[in-house]
């Protein structure tokens, strides 16, 4: 019970939340520097979405928490110490609503970073498209072809085969499948060579390539990822080999037990409720100048037997069935006059996206509730020291 | 004290979890599959790994003479699927590149060059790599109607496009500037893999070398004799003869290697000496036939085009487009007058003048011979020249040269003056 008494204390102290706020502060810091040398996805990765992590302090090597950590002690911290164990009166309303939005904010940020998937859908003019692809993360996809024209796809999340980094497979398995399927190199970048007669690869040969893995660049997204794949068949344990690379422009086929399956190394992909055509991609240019002034899309946003034409420019994205489409990007970006453009739209699916909203305003309520009511009790104070 | 306590235990749990390092695991058990229809995805089953990847061997390994490794198209294997071709006279084979399966220095000029690439898939369509070669010689693109209107010609076991064009060459990056290049290629594209055969360098070589690209694209065959790709015997695929280089062609297109030019660029276009028929040129303001047996002559600033309309070369020809009235009928004439030292025209005189309809409106010509006090090169003792005044140009042709030479190019000068229109 004292135990018990003692880390509710603990956990509900001011102390601690001047420890954890100090905390966040040299993690945004620390993760700010670290962006001279890592890109944005890493850093986030290592400091705002773990719960611990080393930092590395020149050849100090420095464990500390995450900012996922930090972030939810102190919303224990708030919930405690600025809920439970404070005093409930007409006087700390304010305070209370305030650490209510400050909790409702902590609350939309773990919403988004574990229920929320972002990426992009790029199209060049006549093309459309179900699905988004990651810009970070990577799948295995078992594709079927079904008599009806729709595939099935069987998928191995990046989490399943990213530690396969040796000649170790890790084996997927999946009860649909009259296979199994051995993951082995995973490599985060590689490229895919030809073997030459004077090349010396340090990963096998399949059907006269191999893969290279390279040094990982600065932007994550940049990086494309490559394995060994291996079809071990259930019945007789015959096997067939592949490489699968990230940048690959068809699927690997294998047929097993008369059937086809076509398996692909490929960014995560997230199926829309619609379709998005792109009709027409505007680029208006600054005068006599490369550099464009503004750049829109116009598409056909295609639900079932609905059609209609919506145009998405810079600061106005599509909202459509809890998906978020900006106009991010466009290219090539050495594209010439002439050249056919692609537009690359940005897709967020965040149940959270306007919690954030929501939490300001509960938090700005609360703010000026409590600092009008201590306004009017100092100008009280002062008329009656006056008189 | 209570709250730096659980802070360092807080830290302690930290570390003791680092330490901990994840191991891969040995298996895992999929999720169930899902159902869909993929909008706008086309998958090619049993894409051979060149085409998966869309690197050919031979984009990395070192030529051999007379052949590289075949490998992006329909899964060929290295061995007797080899690629080989016969050298045309002249040219220097170099070491094949990325992207450059095959790579020649064409006769006559080093910076005149000519290579076979090989991309999986249709590499972005037949239209595209067209308007990006367009685009390479600052030529506005082709529509798709036009695209599909190239001339086809047989070559590597399909129907390949045939382009000829001509104009500002600026390189694959656009870091080049070279006026008066020309373009010749072939574009093979094919869901199973496209091959482009392009050679490009300055106009007079390219058009000396028109027939040797010619042969060079027939010559392709593997190392088991088969025409590349079509499985023929290598020779049941000769060098394409004039008879099969017209075949396929449109009507009234050249034929394979003469003067045609899918759209010229800045006035720029041809005539080869051995072309049945004059074709149509263009650029971007006029278009004209030039008359048999006329060569194009070096481009010169000022002009859009340049002729030279004698076997000797002695008699050149050329065409000026300049802004508003350019000074003036009168004033223009005159101004050859004082060249050729002849007597200053009056506007009685300009009366008389032969007329010609020149671009849309009524031209004049003027017939001027060397006097005395002529200030013009020598060698130039005729002038014909042509002024036609359009709406907002003012059009000139100009031939000189020895007197018997230009008279005997009367005829064909009235025709080509004619021949002038603004481009649509």
């Amino acid at each position: 019970m004292k135990l018990l008494k003692w880390c509710y204390d603990a956990l509900s102290s001011l102390w601690l939340s001047c420890i954890l706020l100090f905390d966040l502060g040299i993690l945004t810091w620390l993760g700010t520097l670290e962006q001279v040398n890592t890109g944005l996805f890493e850093v986030q990765k290592k400091y705002f979405e773990s719960w611990f992590f080393i930092h590395h302090a020149g050849p100090i090597a420095i464990p500390m928490p995450g900012a996922t950590l930090v972030l939810a002690v102190l919303a224990v911290n708030i919930v405690l110490g600025g809920l439970v164990r404070m005093r409930k009166s007409k006087a700390t309303l304010g305070v209370l609503i305030t650490h209510i939005g400050i909790i409702f904010l902590i609350f939309a940020g773990y919403v988004k970073m574990n229920h929320s998937a972002d990426g992009h859908v790029t199209l060049f003019e006549g093309q459309a498209s179900n699905t988004f692809e990651s810009y970070h993360h990577w799948e295995i996809a078992i594709l079927e072809q079904l008599d009806d024209g729709r595939l099935r796809e069987t998928i191995a999340p990046q989490g399943d085969f990213e530690l396969s980094l040796g000649a170790t497979p890790v084996k997927l398995k999946s009860n649909d499948l009259p296979f199994e399927l051995e993951i082995a190199h995973f490599s985060p970048n590689a490229r895919v060579l030809p073997k030459g007669p004077m090349i010396t690869p340090k990963l096998p040969v399949v059907d006269g390539y191999f893969l290279d893995a390279i040094e990982l660049e600065k932007q994550n997204e940049q990086n494309i990822a490559g394995a060994y794949a291996t079809v071990v068949e259930r019945s007789g344990g015959a096997r067939q080999e592949a490489i699968l690379w990230g940048a690959s422009r068809q699927p690997w086929t294998v047929t097993v037990a008369g059937k086809q399956y076509g398996i692909e190394l490929r960014r995560e992909q997230f199926l829309m409720p619609f379709t998005v055509a792109l009709d027409d991609f505007k680029k208006e240019d600054h005068p006599r100048m490369n550099m464009p002034k503004s750049f829109s899309s116009d598409v056909t946003v295609v639900e079932g037997p609905t059609k209609r034409p919506v145009k998405i420019s810079m600061n106005e994205p599509l909202r459509q069935d809890g998906l978020v489409l900006y106009q991010a990007s466009w290219g090539p970006s050495n594209a010439r006059p002439g050249d056919p453009l692609f537009s690359t739209l940005a897709v967020v699916d965040n149940p959270a996206d306007q919690y954030p909203l929501y939490a300001c305003i509960v938090i700005a309520v609360g703010l000026v509730m409590h600092f009008t009511r201590k306004l009017a009790k100092h100008i009280k104070s002062q008329q009656s020291n006056a008189s | 004290m209570r709250a730096q306590c659980c802070a360092a235990l807080i830290l302690a749990a930290g570390a003791s979890s680092i330490a901990c390092q994840r191991e891969a695991p040995s298996e895992r058990q999929l999720a169930a599959a899902k159902e869909y229809t993929a909008v706008g995805r086309k998958i090619r089953w049993n894409a051979p790994s060149a085409e998966r990847f869309g690197i050919s061997s031979s984009d990395f390994a070192g030529a051999s003479k007379g052949g590289a490794m075949g490998g992006a198209m329909g899964g060929d294997d290295v061995g007797e699927n080899a690629l080989h071709w016969e050298l045309p006279s002249g040219w220097v084979e170099r070491p094949s590149a990325q992207f450059r399966e095959a790579n020649f220095f064409v006769a006559g000029d080093e910076r005149a060059e000519c290579y076979l690439t090989t991309l999986a898939g249709e590499a972005g369509g037949l239209a595209a790599n067209v308007n990006r070669w367009r685009t390479q010689v600052s030529l506005p693109p082709l529509g798709e109607a036009e695209v599909a209107a190239l001339p086809k010609l047989p070559w590597l076991g399909g129907q390949a496009a045939y382009v000829d064009f001509e104009g500002h060459w600026t390189g694959m990056s656009g870091d080049q500037s070279e006026q008066g290049w020309r373009l010749v290629g072939l574009l093979l594209v094919q869901p199973t893999g496209s091959r482009f055969l392009k050679m490009v360098g300055p106009s007079e070589v390219i058009g000396r070398e028109v027939a040797a690209f010619r042969a060079l694209a027939a010559s392709f065959h593997d190392g088991a004799g088969h025409a590349h790709g079509d499985g023929a015997p290598a020779q049941t695929a000769p060098p394409l003869s004039p008879d099969q280089a017209t075949q396929g062609l449109p009507a009234g297109h050249p034929p394979m290697g003469s003067t045609a030019k899918g759209g010229a660029g800045q006035m720029k276009s041809e005539t080869i000496a051995d072309a049945p028929a004059v074709d149509t040129m263009r650029n971007a303001s006029l278009e004209w036939r030039a008359p048999q047996g006329w060569k194009r002559g070096p481009e010169k600033t000022m002009r859009e085009v340049t002729y030279l309309a004698d076997a000797a070369g002695q008699v050149e020809c050329y065409v000026t487009l300049l802004g508003g009235s350019g000074g003036g009928t009168l004033a223009n004439i005159n101004r050859w007058c004082t060249q050729m030292g002849a007597a200053q025209l009056t506007d009685a005189d300009m009366a008389k003048l032969e007329q010609v309809p020149m671009a849309g409106a009524a031209g004049v010509i003027v017939k001027l011979e060397r006097g005395a006090d002529a200030t013009a090169a020598a060698g130039q003792d005729l002038l014909l020249g042509a002024v036609s005044m359009l709406s907002e140009r003012a059009l000139f042709v100009k031939m000189t040269g020895p007197r018997d030479a230009v008279e005997a190019q009367h005829a064909a000068f009235v025709e080509f003056c004619k021949s002038l229109k603004a481009a649509r």
